[in-house]
């Protein structure tokens, strides 16, 4: 099964959306939509559900129109069987939480549907609330109701609209941490969105780069977010997948393609994590010089220097593609050039490390 | 006081209420959520009853309900009876008289819900009409008692269109309004109180009870 979409959404205030990929929804895997608040992100969750109606272009899911503009062809949501989960759960607030998760399952006979609730309050870890009503949920209960919801008539793909923005940081943290496993559980391909590296990198096998309501990018995560500017700094950050390999001194201990490093522990790290090294935490050094603080000395080819102003931005080589940000002034005093043999020092606490979790 | 007036008054409004609902449920929902031409038009027209005079609405309905109108014509066919100065009639009457009081309340409760329930409704595979009955209708319960609470208090009390549509018969269209009007046409004041004190005590138990199911939801 494979759904191509391809389509034009003029939104009103936003920018207009010019919308084109394929997702395969013949097997599990987890698509992110990442990029910045207001870039049309959820206008395309909605128009693939159905929400909403696009101006131009089509949608197919095999054989089967689910838009098309040229034939007036529309396909009505309540028919695509495509899950929602909405950033703020939206439960029915006049039903039990054993109600909402059933409330798709109409058409059941009511020991499959009994059945089916009783497995996916389970699932999602809410058995003992079934009786309540959303008014007694926190949030993350909420979000965990919303999903076991959307899952419950086994739909063709679920979308995720930034199903961690409403909960505080230990609740999203810990959905986070259950979602990749229960979608996997369910052989369930989904689509999510968010705006959140951490998401985008633990939760997703490719990621969809979008901006200014256009698809720039489409790749693994780890490749895609490399070198894309952050919002919290200047510098850009280098993103590469890493072996966790045991922990020295309260230090992870990991290894990225040919290098070690070490870097602090941020819990739950199993087997495998993505590493984040800011540009601003790499320095460089001629070799043959003292003793330093940082952890993590790389020895390191420069591929590339690129001159900003009063910062220069050096791509290295050090087993892996990986960023420097540097001052010129201190570039010039090294007389750094392209195809110099140098070491990078990375300070361990300028590594973030986010656990991957198959 | 005359029992058979209060008797029939009581009647009128239990049956009002009783056929306004369905028909109030129905209406609603293109009210609510349709979007086709002349929606304004019916909109003003479901109104109308509201700020209309209800000697002006018991005019027409006079005229359009007569023996020789097409309407009552197949009336006469279907019951062999006629739709003024009877029961059917003053009902005809009532409910349309109280359409707008029974929709107002609805219509507002309903357009309350939020619309994101209805879209995950919509992407959980259920129609429209069943996302109304399942979402909307038991989210916008209030609104529904509402109006049914203030469609029947306003019924209780007719007067006007009825004394139209109805005339005055005695056990069959004298509701308590017009019972009222007689007695102090006739002087007998002491009745008179009575039937007032009647109203006056529906009217407060009616309000009474709507104030207290709003303070039971906002606590």
């Amino acid at each position: 099964m494979r759904l191509h979409a391809d389509f034009l959404k003029r939104h009103p205030g936003g920018p207009s959306i010019r919308a084109r990929f394929d997702l395969d929804l013949g097997r599990f895997c987890v698509t992110v939509l990442f990029g910045p608040s207001g870039c049309g992100k959820t206008t395309v969750l909605r128009v693939l559900s159905g929400l909403e109606r696009p101006e131009g272009g089509a949608i197919r899911l095999d054989g089967e129109t689910w838009f098309q503009a040229e034939r007036n062809g529309w396909l009505d949501p309540a028919r695509r069987r495509v899950g929602h989960v909405f950033q703020d759960s939206a439960l029915f607030p006049h039903l039990t939480v054993a109600e909402n998760v059933g409330y798709g399952l109409r058409t059941w006979s009511a020991g499959a549907r009994a059945a089916r609730v009783q497995e996916l309050l389970e699932r999602v870890g809410v058995v003992e609330l079934a009786r309540r009503r959303p008014g007694a949920l926190s949030g993350g209960q909420k979000q965990r109701v919303a999903l076991a919801r959307a899952l419950a008539p086994k739909p063709r793909l679920l979308l995720l609209d930034e199903p961690f923005a409403a909960l505080d940081r230990p609740a999203a943290e810990q959905l986070r941490r259950e979602l990749r496993t229960l979608l996997q559980a369910e052989a369930m391909p989904a689509l999510v969105v968010t705006h959140h590296r951490g998401d985008a990198l633990s939760l997703g096998d490719r990621l969809l780069l979008m901006d200014q309501g256009r698809i720039l990018q489409d790749g693994r995560p780890e490749e895609v977010l490399t070198g894309l500017a952050g919002a919290d700094g200047p510098g850009a950050e280098s993103i590469v997948r890493a072996r966790c390999a045991g922990r020295v001194e309260g230090l992870l201990r990991l290894e990225a393609g040919s290098a070690v490093l070490f870097a602090a522990d941020p819990g739950a790290v199993g087997e495998q994590a993505h590493l984040c090294i800011r540009s601003e935490g790499v320095a460089l050094e001629r070799p043959g010089s003292g003793l330093l603080s940082h952890r993590n000395v790389l020895p390191v080819r420069v591929l590339d220097l690129l001159q900003e102003g009063a910062l220069t931005r050096v791509r290295l080589d050090g087993g892996f593609p990986l960023e420097a940000l540097l001052t010129t002034w201190a570039c010039n005093d090294l007389q750094v050039k392209v195809g110099d043999s140098l070491q990078a020092l990375v300070k361990a606490t300028a590594i973030r490390v986010i656990p991957i979790h198959d | 006081m005359e029992w058979s007036a209060a008797v029939l008054s009581l009647r009128l409004a239990l049956c009002s209420v009783a056929v306004l609902a369905p028909l109030g449920v129905a209406l609603a929902w293109p009210l609510v959520f349709g979007r086709f031409r002349g929606k304004a038009v019916l909109d003003t027209l479901l109104l109308m009853p509201l700020v209309l005079p209800p000697t002006v609405l018991g005019f027409y309905l006079l005229l359009a309900c007569g023996p020789r109108s097409p309407l009552g014509r197949v009336w006469a066919a279907l019951t062999g009876g006629t739709l003024v100065f009877s029961f059917s009639g003053l009902l005809v009457a009532s409910v349309l008289l109280n359409l707008p009081f029974f929709l107002q309340p609805l219509v507002a409760a309903l357009g309350g819900v939020d619309r994101r329930l209805l879209e995950v409704s919509a992407t959980l595979g259920e129609s429209r009409a069943r996302t109304y009955l399942r979402v909307s209708l038991p989210l916008a319960w209030r609104g529904l008692l509402s109006g049914a609470i203030l469609a029947f208090a306003h019924s209780l009390g007719e007067f006007g269109v009825a004394l139209m549509v109805g005339g005055d018969l005695p056990g069959r269209t004298r509701t308590l309004s017009i019972s009222l009007f007689d007695q102090v046409q006739a002087y007998d004041l002491e009745a008179a109180h009575r039937t007032a004190l009647l109203l006056l005590g529906f009217a407060f138990l009616v309000l009474f009870a709507t104030a207290w199911l709003r303070g039971k939801d906002h606590p």
